[in-house]
């Protein structure tokens, strides 16, 4: 929390705010030169260095030459990206200031939409069909995974009585750092794993992964981006990614300091970037029924235990 | 009160004499006058003398009172005229402007009389001012016989069960004030419950609910988009009236005596079950519209949905409002202040291009960005985008559901809130971006000011939210006391801060900005330039992805929700309707326009002035 009557610490708590998004796109590019290192390896391929996504980046922003569709197609990236910095604001890590108690998980979650809307505002504002049906897909399937997804998170909710995601981190370190014991993972378990499945899909992980699906619509909302607009949109990819993992385990794996939020996340991504390299992708409408299926009827069933016990 | 009852009556009489004349100037002059009439209705409001009329019907007491409910309400009619008018300046058309503000504002009078009444009778005689001059306002741009049916057959069948459900709730008695009515049902009497029952339906059919909201979607898509965007923002604001009044007339406490399940009335897990699941259904349709007056419609009804699932779980305390309560009250004005800045833009582009189906626009927003933003931020609104007016409502909502431990209808909830981002795609996308179409050439901007003041409300009202709290706890005092800069929410499960929210919105999306700068200047180029490497598109080729837009989701949803929603039995209950009132009352309706009627009521309005002052009642 901000103190207003300490000039040193405000300027150590709007540093570390600060610092936040630039950790976390830090991270979330790591993560994806993991994933495609792992990837590449399962194929028996030797695949790109780690670094990869970060000389991606820096590539894409060093190019001279810039196109743009005009304003709204500029607010949409630049949209896109302030969304996921400002949802990560709002998640705690023990020891680092945040403004989680200035908004509790409702507020979370609406501002995790930010960034995918911005990103699909670019993409409306271009003329390609791809782009556009990339949105169509993305936004389809997020109505499928947030019943799943809601219904898990409103399982810790019941079993921890508040909103307040502070609060819901301390209850589950209440027996100690380590001790998985208090974790929702374990406390909600059925639950849990419904939530888990669901994370796959709004990470937009195979086999959810149709808002991209390069053989079928040409990587769907990145078709029209190149330049410094793609590289904005590999930002977003990467701040989100960190952002909605460090959420997850927050949620269910107990949070913690930032290093060790982190190591979950890693935990996690490696997880689903192992099923991602399992799967293939499902048709969007099959993808659906999947998602209002079995990991519905699960939350439900985790839920209701919740309630019950 | 009674100076406003002149005021309104003098305009339309006015506006409606303007009707016959329709020159040049009458356009112009009809404005002024429905501004000049809805200005006056502004400074009523800040009026906080509580002020009635009353007079005695038979074994029955009419009343109507300027009370804080009232004062609560009677904006959301305001910001409807006053957007709708100023928006009318750009529209072109000259045949039906006239008529058109002369209906609205003996409307708007019928909807004060329905927000001021003190008794069921009072209310049903303004519901009725109401209902007819809105059967008038749609008849007016009709395209088809079809909406005018529609909206006829379903505010008879409101209003006859409006009726009988208040004999019933009085008991036979004709005493229809709210007291003898509270009284009645404090008995536990079947006749009064059902006669409650019926009530509750008549307010249903008015706010659009499922399952009863047939007439909305077929009536928008018959009508102007300016006369949707009226009918959405003011008229449904009857039907949250009569809710809230059923809902603080019983309560939870009332609800609870038919049993309860964890602490939740059957009644109300009933309720909000049937409403729940109509969401659901109508945000699928919304997003498979074509018309974009019907994906409006339906987005309305999946919206105001939340209204009354927070109202029916509400409950009272002594002490303070509760979060159900300032949630539904403020998601009312989120809706009016979206619902009319989504419809006004429709309708400049109707008014230009002469279509609002979806599968013909696209385009439009390269060519009036002002436009644009004018509905992307009222849709951003409706989607509930923090710190906007429709999130700080919305946010009250769900904390209300969570803290009455209702975690499953919360999930779903969240999940029409989820759906709402799809149709808003579609209209942001099918509307404004895409390929720009050939039609859309000569397009010109419209709207600026009109825009830019949509734009801040939405913001400031999001922002002062807690100031809208305090209009709800501080009613009939000083308006000084009322802005507070304290921006903190706070509720039982958790709370949120609107202040800072906005400055770290504005900060990350100043370190995106600045991210973004780093890379070397853009240089604009036209949409289709980029697609397929440099090899443009050939004019005539069609890129808009214009309809089954949501496709696969469509296919494997659609035969669920007929099903959920028993449209066919609906619809079949609709053309009954359709056929038994509208055959009968179609004649009669056919003979009357504004003129006649804003004379009529001008007529009428004096007459129990007179009446009143001749029998010594009370007239402040």
């Amino acid at each position: 929390m901000i103190n207003l009557n300490n000039f040193q610490i405000n300027v150590w708590a709007a540093l570390s705010l600060l610092f936040l998004p630039i950790y976390g796109t830090a991270i979330g590019l790591l993560f994806m030169g993991i994933f495609r290192r792992l990837s590449a390896r399962i194929h028996q391929r030797y695949g790109p260095p780690l670094w990869q996504p970060y000389a991606d980046v820096i590539k894409l922003f060093s190019k001279k030459s810039n196109f743009s569709h005009g304003w709204v197609y500029d607010l949409g990236v630049i949209m896109g990206l302030a969304g996921p910095a400002l949802m990560l604001w709002f998640i705690p890590f023990n020891g680092l200031p945040n403004m989680a108690p200035y908004g509790d998980l409702i507020v979370i979650l609406y501002t995790m939409v930010i960034g995918p809307l911005g990103m699909a505002l670019a993409a409306a504002v271009g003329a390609s069909p791809w782009g556009v049906l990339g949105v169509a897909r993305a936004l389809g399937m997020m109505f499928g995974y947030e019943l799943p997804f809601m219904l898990a998170v409103l399982a810790v909710v019941a079993k921890a009585g508040t909103l307040r995601l502070t609060e819901i981190a301390a209850m589950q370190q209440s027996a100690g750092l380590w001790n998985p014991s208090n974790w929702f993972y374990a406390l909600v378990p059925v639950a849990a794993v419904a939530g888990h499945i669901a994370l796959q899909g709004v990470m937009g992980e195979k086999p959810f992964d149709q808002a991209i699906a390069p053989h079928e619509i040409g990587t769907g909302i990145m078709t029209e981006f190149g330049g410094k607009y793609l590289g904005m949109m590999f930002l977003f990819a990467a701040l989100n990614l960190f952002a909605e993992l460090a959420l997850f385990s927050v949620l269910f794996l107990g949070g913690g300091p930032l290093w060790l939020v982190t190591l979950k996340a890693l935990f996690l991504y490696v997880i689903a970037s192992l099923v991602d390299i399992t799967y293939g992708r499902f048709r969007p409408d099959q993808a659906f029924a999947l998602l209002w299926k079995w990991p519905t009827v699960l939350a439900l069933i985790g839920l209701m235990i919740v309630l019950f016990s | 009160m009674a100076t406003l009852l002149i005021v309104f009556s003098l305009c339309a009489a006015a506006v409606g004499l303007l009707s016959l004349v329709q020159s040049r100037w009458s356009k112009l002059a009809a404005i002024v006058l429905g501004l000049i009439a809805t200005g006056y209705g502004w400074l009523h409001e800040l009026s906080t003398e509580a002020e009635s009329i009353s007079f005695a019907f038979f074994n029955s007491q009419v009343a109507y009172m300027w009370t804080a409910i009232s004062r609560v309400f009677w904006p959301l009619v305001l910001f409807t005229l006053t957007f709708v008018y100023v928006a009318l300046y750009e529209v072109r058309e000259r045949r039906w402007i006239e008529s058109f503000v002369a209906l609205t504002l003996i409307n708007a009078l019928g909807i004060f009389l329905v927000f001021t009444s003190r008794s069921f009778l009072a209310l049903f005689l303004g519901w009725e001012v109401m209902s007819w001059s809105g059967l008038l306002i749609v008849k007016l741009t009709a395209t088809s016989e079809k909406p005018v049916r529609s909206y006829l057959a379903w505010s008879v069948a409101s209003g006859v069960l409006l009726l009988a459900g208040a004999l019933l709730m009085s008991k036979g008695t004709w005493d229809l004030s709210f007291n003898t009515v509270v009284n009645n049902l404090g008995e536990y009497d079947v006749v009064a419950m059902v006669g409650l029952a019926l009530a509750f339906v008549a307010f249903l059919i008015k706010l659009g609910i499922p399952p009863f909201h047939l007439w909305v979607p077929t009536t928008y898509e018959g009508v102007d988009p300016m006369v949707s965007a009226y009918l959405s923002g003011a008229m449904t604001k009857a039907g949250v009236f009569g809710v809230v009044l059923l809902v603080l007339i019983t309560g939870f406490e009332w609800f609870a005596q038919f049993g309860m399940f964890r602490n939740i009335p059957w009644v109300s897990f009933f309720i909000d079950g049937v409403i729940i699941a109509g969401a659901v259904v109508a945000t699928i349709r919304a997003w498979s519209a074509d018309d974009a007056s019907v994906l409006l419609a339906y987005s309305s009804i999946a919206q105001l949905s939340y209204v009354v699932i927070a109202l029916v779980l509400m409950k009272v305390e002594s002490y303070t409002l509760p979060a159900a309560f300032m949630g539904a009250m403020l998601l009312s004005y989120a809706h009016t202040l979206f619902e009319v800045s989504l419809f006004i833009p429709v309708g400049w582009i109707y008014h230009q291009v002469g279509t609002k189906s979806i599968a013909s626009l696209g385009g439009a927003g390269h060519k009036m960005p002002v436009t644009f933003m004018f509905g992307f931020v009222a849709i951003l609104s409706a989607v509930a985008i923090p710190p906007l007016v429709g999130f700080a409502a919305k946010f009250l909502i769900y904390e209300s559901i969570v803290e009455m431990k209702v975690y499953v209808l919360s999930a779903l909830a969240l999940v029409v809130g989820a759906g709402a981002f799809m149709y808003a795609f579609r209209y942001v996308y099918g509307i404004f971006w895409g390929q720009i179409k050939h039609e859309y050439k000569e397009v010109s901007p419209v709207g600026i000011v009109l825009g830019l003041f949509s734009i801040a409300l939405t913001v400031l009202l999001g922002i002062f939210n807690t100031s809208f709290q305090q209009f709800l706890t501080l009613p009939l005092e000083s308006f000084r006391n009322l802005l507070t800069l304290d921006f903190e929410t706070t509720t039982s499960v958790g709370g949120w801060h609107s202040a800072y929210l906005l400055a770290l919105f504005i900060t990350a999306g100043l370190i995106a900005l600045l991210v973004w700068s780093s890379g070397a200047p853009a240089r604009w180029i036209s949409p289709r330039n980029t697609w397929y490497a440099g090899e443009p598109p050939k004019p005539e080729w069609n890129l808009q992805v214009s309809s089954h837009f949501y496709g696969p989701f469509e296919r494997i949803l659609d035969p669920y929700a007929e099903k959920v929603s028993l449209e066919k039995w609906l619809q079949s209950l609709s053309s009954f309707l359709e056929k038994a009132i509208g055959d009968v009352i179609r004649n009669i309706s056919a003979d009357l326009n504004a003129s006649a009627l804003a004379s009529m009521l001008l007529l009428v309005v004096l007459a129990i002035v007179a009446y009143v002052a001749a029998r010594g009642g009370v007239l402040l």
